[in-house]
């Protein structure tokens, strides 16, 4: 694992084994795939492990997904630790130093803070 | 400018790198050529034992699903198609045959990059209806300059590197600032020397300067990937800065950002599965 604190899809996951199914209506950004969600034709859309976003639950309604399964923590679903997102977030914002000027790189970067914090900078 | 270099350094250079095997050079030229069939490819490939083994165990990484599954290249071409496999013989002919420039080059941080680069033009290409393994090779060899420079020229390398720590700006401009050409141009001269395809050397060439290519110039894709590559993070080097994206390129993708973020989650994954079996010394 890198040192400086990256957070992607295998980012510290308080997972303990367990997970559940969700409407996806009632999933929230920051929550932890607990399977792969697929396509009619059996193609992946989203790997298990990944933390849920603003932009990947969008995209999944846009795909008329109804629910998804996601990782519990004593009953509960895991969410990504608050700790997490400021170390995300602040290796986000060092990335993207140089793009302050710029209207559409500044929209990757607040795509990225939402893939990797489940929030917009 | 104390390290100006000249295309004719350049040229001079990479005819010292080693030729790529003869089979990934037919290969490559085979790209326009829809009848190349299963057995031809075998029979290029039995000319190379050690080149089919490295192909095998890229095409057996959980990427492509068959984890343990497939022991010949015959097997291999069924399952991936030819296609596919075409594009990982040249992959493992590539990583095999380039020098590693020395202690000075992050060779391992290099080929990760290179890697993620493919992997997201790859899928960027399908969105564009653009061959994808031609986008994936465009990918990999993007910044294949770079290694050209730092074997060549190391003192110039080296004072480009200097450069680029202590005005924290791009390798590229780093490298123009220094040595009056930068690794895309370096890039442009051995994808010539090796023969690439057209579209190939020319996505090499130009994925810092996208924006006067042909709308269906691999180059917009392959700046686009590179840009997504670095925000992504994979390369690990701990000073990465993502470039500045071009809207020109950016637009003729048409892809908006909730697509765009499926994308890159898979793009992670395929990147996790793919690099033990592409850098298994290096992970």
């Amino acid at each position: 694992m890198m040192s400086y604190g990256h957070t992607g899809t295998q980012g510290a996951n308080p997972d303990d084994g367990t997970k559940q199914q969700l409407p996806l209506g009632k999933a929230r950004p920051g929550m932890w795939l607990a399977e792969a969600v697929l396509d009619g034709r059996g193609r992946m859309l989203l790997p298990g492990g990944c933390i849920l976003s603003q932009g990947l639950l969008a995209a999944l309604a846009r795909r008329d997904v109804a629910s998804i399964m996601v990782r519990t923590n004593h009953g509960a679903p895991a969410l990504l630790s608050e700790e997490d997102k400021e170390r995300a977030s602040r290796r986000v914002a060092y990335l993207f130093r140089r793009c302050n000027g710029d209207e559409l790189t500044r929209s990757l970067a607040e795509a990225i803070q939402d893939l990797r914090t489940g929030r917009s900078a | 400018m104390t390290n100006a270099l000249t295309s004719e350094k350049l040229v001079a250079c990479v005819k010292h790198l080693p030729n790529l095997p003869a089979v990934a050079t037919a290969l490559l030229s085979s790209f326009q050529d829809e009848n190349l069939d299963m057995d031809t490819l075998a029979r290029k490939m039995a000319r190379d034992p050690a080149l089919a083994a490295d192909t095998l165990r890229l095409a057996n990484s959980s990427f492509y699903g068959l984890s343990g599954k497939v022991s010949s290249l015959g097997e291999a071409m069924m399952v991936l198609g030819l296609r596919q496999v075409r594009a990982l013989v040249v992959t493992a002919a590539v990583v095999r045959i380039l020098p590693t420039p020395g202690h000075y080059f992050d060779i391992k941080t290099f080929w990760r990059h290179s890697l993620a680069v493919a992997l997201c033009a790859r899928h960027l290409a399908r969105h564009g209806r653009e061959d994808p393994e031609q986008a994936y090779l465009a990918g990999l060899l993007h910044d294949i300059g770079r290694l050209a420079l730092a074997t060549c020229f190391k003192e110039a390398f080296q004072q480009a590197e200097d450069y680029r720590n202590r005005h924290d700006c791009q390798m590229f401009e780093a490298e123009r600032d220094t040595l009056g050409l930068d690794h895309a141009d370096a890039g442009e001269a051995i994808t010539r020397h090796w023969r690439f395809p057209a579209r190939i050397r020319e996505a090499v060439a130009r994925h810092h300067a996208p924006d006067g290519q042909e709308a269906d110039s691999l180059a917009g894709i392959v700046h686009v990937a590179d840009v997504l590559a670095h925000a992504l993070d994979l390369s690990q080097q701990e000073n990465d800065l993502v470039p500045q994206l071009s809207t020109v390129a950016w637009n003729r993708l048409g892809l908006d950002w909730p697509e765009i973020a499926m994308d890159l989650v898979v793009v992670e994954d395929n990147f996790r599965s793919m690099i033990p079996m592409l850098l298994p010394e290096a992970t």
